[in-house]
């Protein structure tokens, strides 16, 4: 595994105001991934995790600090530049797919390309097919198939455009054990074979167990980490 | 795949929806094209009328009758070049339901004044003088009716009935007036004053109003100031202004129809505007999260509002280019159904361009809120919709 880091956050301060208090998600929090890990983050309901993933991938934005990701300073960037950053190197997969209902799978893993003006999109989008195991499925609108395989479609749609860092929120959240486990699987091959750095917000400690590392996340701060693999 | 075929198949995510909207926009498109279609029509009549063309009527009211000794003297005045006089009949075939546009003319000069306008035969022409109880028939009536060349029909009036107690005026049909352009209506026919004046039983004497040709527009105002000058004081003072403006009058006796038109299109594109644009808000709001998806998935604001004005645009295009097409049919019904009373109703190239831009803006219109409140909203509050 390769120690350099696709992650690094520097002094990251995050709050919100309510009732005229600010509340701190995060106070000058720094954090480190490398890359090819495969991190899962846990912890209790608004600790803080979704926030964090949020500000890996360019969705919101800290109130100070820096944020470096896949060698880029993000939190500098102007929208449109986030926005065509984060189309190139960030791959998202979310709790409940959230796939377009009026698009085939197929289309739906085109969209990140679509914004990209990429060529050969047909070619990249049955590779990325492929490798979900879905080649036969690519013309199934989302409510012709179950909640695993539109995650696999959903996982689908996060690498076709090959980024950095894959973020997952949650992903196997709406699954049976044993889709869950299909996604977890997955999860780890495109880790694995094709070194892609993921971090997955989990509240499943079996899920958890498929990652390299777990960070507990409490009020902003990690409050334990250890060692699955 | 593209942008396109993403807002086609936005379009058809809920397709009574858009039914429903499309067929919203269609009803407003096509008012708009029958009304502008019937407005247009009777400015281009009065604008086709020549130019140096006057016409007097009585100061009263153009529905007052003239003394014929008026035409005379207008005939002897200073820049008429020709004249002529007309006289209102109020005529209906067979029942008063089946009213037909029935003129008495001075059957000798007639076509001297308005030959700029009409075209007949010189058979025809010939004809029409020598026989008093002839008629020239407009080309589109004689259609509607079924009418030929030797035909005779009885036209009765709702003004006039004859002195032997007859209700109807037996006219033998000589020939057929032809528009020279389609501005020129061919709805109605003309037959001889000097035979109504023979049988009327009231009204002897009196003309409706005297049209004349100044041979030069620039002379108008000089000769409709000697004219109206010549009666002033007079028992039947007359008022003369240009043919085009007397058309204008003559239309605007249905009311300010551009004023009428502009209102009523007005409160349908409103009401339209309110229904497509709430409707359109809704259908973009229940797509918040979707829109939350595609930002992260590095759609531009930029791309999201083409998506969205385009959808909204889309449904514009579609309802107007049906209520165009559904306007076109119904202008061809009237075409068939009142003959010439609708042959001046053209949905012109000028109307089509003008429902183009109107379909433009009310598309822009309709999506620009939702698509402006896509384009801003950010995509964690967007994601955290259900």
């Amino acid at each position: 595994m390769s120690h350099e880091a696709v992650v690094n956050l520097i002094d990251i301060s995050k709050g919100y105001v309510k009732g005229g208090e600010r509340i701190a998600i995060f106070d000058r929090m720094n954090f480190q991934i490398s890359h090819g890990d495969f991190i899962a983050i846990m912890g209790p309901s608004g600790s803080g995790k979704s926030t964090l993933l949020n500000l890996l991938g360019g969705i919101d934005r800290a109130d100070s600090g820096e944020v470096h990701v896949a060698g880029t300073r993000i939190d500098t960037l102007s929208e449109s530049r986030l926005t065509r950053w984060r189309a190139r190197h960030i791959g998202f997969v979310f709790q409940s797919y959230n796939l377009l209902p009026i698009l085939t799978a197929a289309q739906n893993i085109e969209l990140p390309l679509l914004c990209q003006g990429t060529g050969d999109r047909n070619k990249r989008v049955a590779a990325a097919l492929r490798i979900v195991n879905l080649s036969e499925r690519g013309r199934h609108y989302p409510n012709e198939m179950s909640g695993g395989q539109q995650q696999r479609v959903a996982i689908a749609r996060a690498i076709v455009s090959d980024p950095d860092l894959l973020l997952c929120d949650e992903p196997t959240g709406d699954l049976d054990r044993a889709s869950a486990n299909d996604i977890l699987s997955m999860l780890r091959l495109l880790n694995g074979d094709f070194r892609k750095t993921v971090v997955m917000v989990t509240h499943d400690p079996a899920a958890a167990e498929y990652a390299n590392r777990t960070l507990h996340l409490d009020k902003g701060q990690f409050v334990e980490r250890s060692l699955a693999a | 795949m593209n942008v396109l075929s993403l807002i086609w198949k936005n379009l058809l995510r809920s397709k009574v929806r858009s039914a429903l909207m499309i067929a919203s926009i269609m009803i407003a498109f096509g008012m708009f094209g029958v009304l502008s279609a019937f407005e247009r029509g009777l400015s281009a009549r009065a604008d086709a009328a020549a130019a140096d063309r006057l016409v007097v009527v009585n100061k009263i009211d153009y529905v007052q009758p003239l003394p014929l000794g008026h035409y005379q003297r207008v005939c002897a005045v200073n820049g008429v070049q020709s004249a002529t006089h007309l006289s209102w009949f109020g005529g209906y075939f067979q029942e008063p339901k089946n009213t037909v546009t029935a003129m008495a003319v001075d059957a000798e000069t007639y076509l001297t004044v308005y030959g700029s306008d009409y075209v007949v035969a010189d058979d025809a022409n010939k004809a029409f003088l020598r026989e008093r109880t002839s008629a020239l028939v407009g080309a589109e009536l004689a259609r509607k009716w079924g009418w030929k060349v030797g035909d005779q029909i009885p036209i009765s009036s709702d003004i006039y009935f004859q002195k032997n107690g007859s209700l109807s005026w037996t006219l033998t049909i000589v020939g057929l007036l032809q528009g020279r352009t389609a501005n020129n209506p061919t709805n109605f026919l003309v037959f001889h004053y000097a035979y109504l004046n023979e049988t009327r039983t009231f009204g002897k004497d009196t003309i409706g109003w005297i049209a004349l040709l100044t041979g030069a527009p620039e002379r108008i105002d000089e000769v409709a100031r000697m004219i109206d000058g010549m009666f002033a004081n007079s028992t039947n003072e007359t008022s003369t202004d240009t043919d085009r403006a007397f058309n204008r009058a003559f239309g605007a006796q249905y009311g300010n129809v551009g004023l009428i038109v502009t209102l009523v299109i007005g409160a349908a594109f409103a009401t339209i505007l309110m229904i497509v644009g709430n409707t359109m808000v809704m259908a973009i709001r229940e797509r918040t999260r979707e829109i939350g998806v595609l930002k992260t998935l590095g759609f531009s604001r930029r791309t999201l509002l083409n998506l969205m004005l385009g959808e909204a645009c889309a449904l514009a295009l579609a309802g107007g280019v049906l209520g165009m097409i559904a306007a076109e049919a119904a202008i061809l019904c009237l075409h068939f159904a009142g003959a010439g009373a609708f042959s001046q109703l053209t949905l012109s190239l000028a109307i089509v361009g003008e429902a183009l831009a109107i379909m433009a803006v009310f598309g822009i219109l309709t999506g620009l809120t939702p698509a402006l409140r896509a384009m801003n909203i950010g995509i964690a509050q967007a994601l955290k919709r259900s």
